[in-house]
């Protein structure tokens, strides 16, 4: 029905969707993000009061060992020299004794001693170091603290590379007759102090796919830099007589993708390619004799950026 | 919630935090959604601005109204998302099987899910068009509230306005569902 001019602004005083997309598992992924979050912040203080309390015993103990080798050994601190093996300085507390037999010249005493302080940088660094957690422990820890109650599933990690880690996620609800979810890829990447949460790319189901209905969904994500470049297929199966999904590329490279069953009869199937710079797919789905039942064609002109 | 309630208090807790989501959680995530047309990147703003509100609270001032200063978080947290590396670094396609148009899902979910026919063209006005609209019909802003909100003068805020109507009513033409303006 046609309508006077300008009359639509009514029309958008009200919601622009249908659905209500404010859902209350989002407000309680949020609350818990936000519980999270202050916990952190009351274990940050946690943190600091111990690490002086560390400091401070940790200086005593020093010094205590010191007066004791000096008293043993008949060593004193004005004739550094002497300190050659530093086998005392080993006794003291693990991981200093390297930065202790660092060569100085004898010229600098000061150096040669290192500080309570310094020994104290050393061993957190040492400890840091070595317990750089796994990014599967890091992601676990990260999505226990801030997704609860999201519902969301961790499917599998792999690494892609130098200090480049994925982990697939994803998350299957089913509603009246339809089923809504989503996978995600999160990327990890190793740094100095440890492995780092990078990004996190999400296929979401588009929303009308009915319970039962036969479909092969699929997404694609590529990871740049370029010259390391990654193409990410992922998606879901819904379709009982596809046995099994792969990816070929444009110079026959074939890739197996990975299924995980879901809820709502679905599976989540995630496949990825190594570093090259192909930009023709094609995606095909094999029946439980191996026959190619499926094809879908993934090109160039298919890909298109997110704005 | 009266305006008024938020004025007096210092901080949130868990429970004024539920509060607020109640009132103003669709609000936020339909914004962040007019603004970058992605579901899953709606939800993740949304649990942004609302963790940026229940840390930084006690900057609320009440210079303006909760709505508003909400709808600035939200406006400022999707245009850093829209600006990140991470969103510039990665192509994404989501195509469908059989979806040889080539639309989108979020595409497709916005022609289905639309609320109505002039929301559905208004998902398809250029972004700095669709904002000034949506925050003067929807959201009942005075002009000089959208300028604050997307920190441009007036004139440009009062400008796109005339031209995001114009515009609209020419796709609302198209599709044969108003008269030619007279």
């Amino acid at each position: 029905m046609k309508r006077p001019d300008f009359d639509w602004d009514a029309d958008l005083s009200g919601e622009p969707l249908r659905r209500r997309m404010f859902t209350p598992e989002l407000a309680a992924r949020i609350r818990a993000a936000a519980e999270a979050e202050a916990f952190r912040q009351t274990g940050a203080k946690t943190a600091y009061l111990r690490r002086v309390m560390h400091f401070c015993a940790m200086t005593g103990c020093l010094a205590a060992a010191f007066l004791l080798a000096m008293h043993l050994n008949g060593l004193t601190p004005v004739n550094p020299a002497v300190r050659g093996s530093s086998g005392e300085m080993e006794a003291v507390t693990v991981g200093e004794a390297e930065s202790a037999r660092v060569s100085k010249p004898a010229a600098e005493p000061s150096a040669a001693y290192p500080s309570a302080e310094t020994s104290d940088d050393a061993a957190r660094t040492r400890l840091s170091t070595l317990n750089v957690l796994e990014p599967s422990e890091v992601w676990r820890i990260l999505f226990d603290q801030s997704y609860p109650f999201s519902g969301l599933e961790m499917l599998f990690g792999e690494s892609v590379g130098d200090g480049r880690y994925l982990m697939v996620s994803s998350k299957i609800t089913t509603k009246d007759d339809s089923l809504y979810g989503e996978v995600s890829v999160n990327l990890f990447v190793l740094k100095q102090d440890g492995w780092h949460w990078e990004s996190r790319m999400s296929y979401t189901l588009p929303g009308y796919l009915r319970f039962g209905e036969s479909r092969v969904l699929t997404g694609w994500f590529s990871l740049t830099p370029e010259e390391h470049r990654i193409d990410i297929f992922t998606g879901f199966l819904t379709d009982p007589d596809i046995a099994a999904i792969r990816v070929v590329d444009d110079q026959d490279g074939v890739y197996e993708a990975k299924l995980f069953p879901a809820s709502g009869g679905v599976k989540i199937w995630f496949a990825r390619t190594p570093e090259r710079t192909n930009r023709r797919y094609k995606v095909e789905g094999l029946d439980w004799d191996g026959n190619v039942v499926y094809v879908e064609y993934l090109n160039w002109h298919s890909m298109k950026k997110s704005e | 919630m009266a305006d008024e309630h938020w004025r007096h208090l210092t901080g949130l807790d868990p429970h004024t935090l539920d509060q607020l989501m109640a009132e103003y959680g669709p609000t936020v995530w339909n914004y962040a959604f007019l603004i970058v047309k992605n579901r899953a990147m709606a939800d993740d703003i949304t649990q942004d601005v609302f963790l940026k509100v229940y840390r930084r609270f006690g900057e609320f001032r009440g210079e303006s109204s909760i709505k508003t200063w909400l709808l600035r978080i939200t406006r400022n947290i999707s245009m850093n998302y829209l600006r990140s590396a991470f969103f510039r670094r990665v192509l994404l396609v989501d195509r469908i099987r059989g979806g040889a148009s080539g639309a989108s899902a979020e595409e497709e979910f916005i022609d289905r899910e639309a609320a109505n026919e002039v929301w559905r063209q208004v998902f398809r006005l250029p972004a700095k068009y669709r904002e000034v609209l949506v925050l003067q019909a929807k959201y009942e802003l005075n002009v000089a509230e959208i300028a604050d909100i997307l920190d441009i003068p007036v004139g440009t805020v009062k400008s796109r306005l005339f031209a995001a109507r114009r515009r609209l009513s020419a796709m609302l033409s198209e599709e044969g569902l108003l008269h030619e303006a007279t």
